[in-house]
């Protein structure tokens, strides 16, 4: 996911510049769920 | 001893013997707060007609052998986050500052059940996020207490109550107990029940409690615990698992430090103190607590959020907004990852009672625009462990310095004992001059 692209669609560029910060931890933190591989009896 | 030095234990026993008047108890706390409240800024909202009627109604019932429970006469702090009935309660927004509840939160009826008299309302950061209350440290006023459980945890530290409750979603108990300089206790979700308690993120939330001893923590926890503690018969010497990964390259080099001090003292008192080495998944928790703090805050806020953004403040609007755009799949991934991570850590209780880590940092920081970092608490916030938080030194600026000790999951009978020892190999006994 590109979290900087959503939220400019979602709240507009000028936000999504003050929001940058957060965004690429929001893109670094998916990434790092993304990366733990996870078993079927995993369950939340 | 002025009554407001008594420990709750200390107070609760004089009223049960009639040595302490619930009515001059009351009056002392009052009292203390009219002097040193404008200097500290605890609280949102204290009744005091209430407060004396109710320490009037257990002074009547004390003298004819009447006690409600263990906590019969004494006046507690409660962070404004829990709905009290009749009593307003803000969560720190002005979206809800004259919302007066009709009905207590339920930790608040067990507390009441026990006799505890609702001293008042206590600062919570703006809905118990990041964004400040007006809240000053009185250990040094130009210094944050911390958050979001701002007002219990200086209320307690100013002796203008004896104990207070608050919450903790990542750090907000352990921080400001720790900045502070006074005992904390985060209890387990299945302990201590959230029932209208304003939440950040239902699946993080925690009550938790501030006193200054680790008896009156366990009088509070007693009060409030929907399951009974289980009281173990674990014999010293107790092993203590000390975690330096991660935490101390968190820590300033005082902290670092001074945690090794600790350390070593206990290891000479006959504590068992080895480095825990952490698993894999450790690496993982920042991005899977995020990830549900974020998407959870955003669904509780959506409504109050589109109807009154303007009214929230930067840290929390930046939180809710990065929320709304977390799918359901990662969210999902991120629940599925907390229970593998919660199952993984809890296996180091096999091999330690419990797990020592510096509670903060460092000391608290200065200025009040920000309540400090909660990076040494998340972890076991995420993992549900209960967590204590004591004083055990003042940093080279005089501000207090805690550790954080963490147990195994619904374990809080020997985490409390094993707090308890500590205690008394610490001696802690410095107060805050204001």
């Amino acid at each position: 996911m590109d979290a900087f692209k959503t939220a400019e669609e979602k709240f507009g560029t000028e936000r999504a510049e003050q929001l940058r910060r957060e965004l690429e931890q929001l893109d670094a933190d998916l990434e790092k769920l993304r990366s733990v591989p996870l078993d079927i009896d995993d369950a939340p | 001893m002025r009554p407001e030095d008594f420990s709750l234990a200390q107070a609760a026993a004089l009223i049960r013997t009639g040595t302490l008047s619930p009515v001059e108890y009351a009056e002392s706390l009052l009292q203390v707060m009219d002097r040193i409240e404008p200097r500290v800024e605890a609280w949102v909202t204290v009744d005091r007609e209430t407060v004396l009627m109710e320490a009037r109604k257990c002074e009547s019932e004390a003298k004819n052998g009447r006690f409600r429970g263990a906590l019969h006469g004494i006046p507690v702090g409660i962070k404004d986050i829990f709905y009290t009935k009749g009593l307003r309660t803000t969560m720190g927004s002005v979206l809800f500052k004259d919302f007066v509840p009709e009905s207590d939160a339920r930790s608040v009826t067990k507390l009441r059940e026990a006799g505890a008299i609702i001293l008042g309302k206590t600062v919570t950061t703006v809905f118990a996020n990041l964004d400040p209350g007006p809240t000053r440290n009185p250990w040094n006023v130009g210094h944050t207490p911390g958050g979001s459980s701002s007002g219990s945890a200086a209320a307690v530290a100013a002796r203008m109550c004896p104990a207070a409750i608050g919450s903790q979603t990542v750090g907000s108990v352990g921080r400001p107990g720790a900045f502070c300089g006074v005992a904390s206790l985060v209890a387990p979700q299945q302990r201590i029940s959230l029932q209208q308690v304003f939440p950040l993120a239902w699946s993080l939330d925690h009550v938790g409690v501030f006193a200054r001893t680790v008896e009156d923590i366990e009088l509070m926890l007693d009060a409030m615990a929907e399951l009974p503690i289980q009281r173990v018969s674990a014999r010293p010497p107790y092993r203590i698992g000390l975690v330096r990964k991660f935490f101390y390259e968190n820590a300033t080099s005082e902290a670092a430090t001074l945690n090794d001090r600790l350390a070593d003292a206990l290891a000479a008192a006959g504590f068992q103190v080895e480095e825990a080495q952490l698993p894999a998944i450790f690496d993982a928790h920042p991005a899977i607590l995020r990830t549900i703090l974020r998407s959870e805050t955003a669904s509780i806020h959506e409504r109050l959020f589109r109807e009154h953004a303007e009214t929230y403040g930067p840290k929390l609007r930046a939180l809710i907004e990065t929320g709304m755009l977390v799918d359901a799949g990662d969210y999902v991934r991120a629940r599925r990852l907390r229970r593998r991570y919660q199952r993984e850590m809890a296996r180091l209780f096999e091999q330690f009672d419990v797990l020592m880590t510096p509670a903060t940092p460092g000391a608290a920081p200065a200025g009040i625009h920000a309540t400090g970092d909660p990076v040494m608490n998340g972890p076991w916030t995420l993992a549900d462990f209960p967590t204590m938080t004591l004083p055990h030194a003042l940093s080279a600026s005089g501000l207090p310095i805690g550790v954080q000790l963490a147990a195994a999951p619904l374990r809080e009978g020997l985490l409390l004992q094993v707090c308890k020892s500590i205690e008394q190999v610490v001696g802690f006994n410095r107060r805050p001059e204001i």
